[in-house]
């Protein structure tokens, strides 16, 4: 959400500096300096190919603090171990991603935290919710 | 499909881990042993389950489109990105002229 939100004012400000073309739902201007906004080219991003990326790397870290969360009940991790596990699992993620798209991450996200920071804890629910249930199945019952 | 496999023989090793883990605990349970830690081929296998998952799930749901708004504009033309619905006007001089 605050990708968006950052995203949102990122554009209110380049509309109001920038004499922007196109229409305001396809468009989001981000001048590289704001300061000497005419001589600089700005670049301009694709609102809904971004929303759609943030999209599709959610659907990847829900999966897998999903999945981390069976390992840790079935090898039996307990308190701070599994939290440990828990970040373990999820840099194995983004390095992975960050793997696939080496040479055009540019191509794809605006700054490499997209990938690597945020949304970092957005699984931990997910993964609690796994590990206790798989944890009871396999060690408890 | 290639990536649909690996996580479906990911998904079933990860059963299988599990359920290998659970009649372990019975195991030791039934003959009375202090349970100390799981034995290394079950871990090993989970992990490498794990790993397997990952790739595949990440493989499938890692699709992500160019931001730059230039390769989205690449194959349409000027008359798809220059209308401007908003802009459309009806009550000009056709009317009187082409009734």
């Amino acid at each position: 959400m605050s990708t968006n939100s950052e995203m949102q004012i990122r554009r209110s400000a380049a509309a109001s500096s920038v004499a922007q073309s196109g229409s305001s739902s396809t468009g989001a201007a981000i001048p590289s300096a704001p300061h000497n906004k005419r001589k600089v080219e700005s670049i301009l991003y694709s609102d809904i190919a971004v929303r759609y990326n943030e999209n599709s790397l959610e659907q990847c870290r829900t999966s897998v603090s999903a999945l981390s969360g069976c390992v840790a009940g079935i090898i039996g991790l307990t308190s701070y171990k599994g939290f440990l596990f828990y970040g373990f699992s999820m840099f194995l993620l983004s390095l992975l991603i960050f793997i696939f798209i080496r040479h055009e991450h540019r191509k794809f996200f605006t700054g490499l935290n997209h990938v690597f920071v945020n949304g970092f804890f957005n699984g931990l629910l997910t993964y609690v919710l796994f590990w206790t249930f798989l944890y009871g199945m396999v060690h408890v019952y | 499909m290639g990536q649909k496999l690996l996580l479906i023989i990911g998904l079933l090793a990860l059963a299988h881990a599990g359920y290998s883990a659970a009649q372990h605990r019975v195991f030791v349970r039934l003959t009375e042993q202090q349970f100390e830690r799981l034995p290394t081929d079950i871990i090993v296998q989970t992990l490498i389950a794990f790993l397997a998952c990952c790739i595949g799930s990440v493989q499938l749901f890692g699709k992500f489109k160019p931001i730059l708004i230039t390769a989205e504009w690449q194959n349409k033309t000027w008359d798809t990105i220059g209308n401007r619905p908003s802009f459309m006007t009806f009550n000009h001089r056709g009317r009187k002229l082409f009734h």
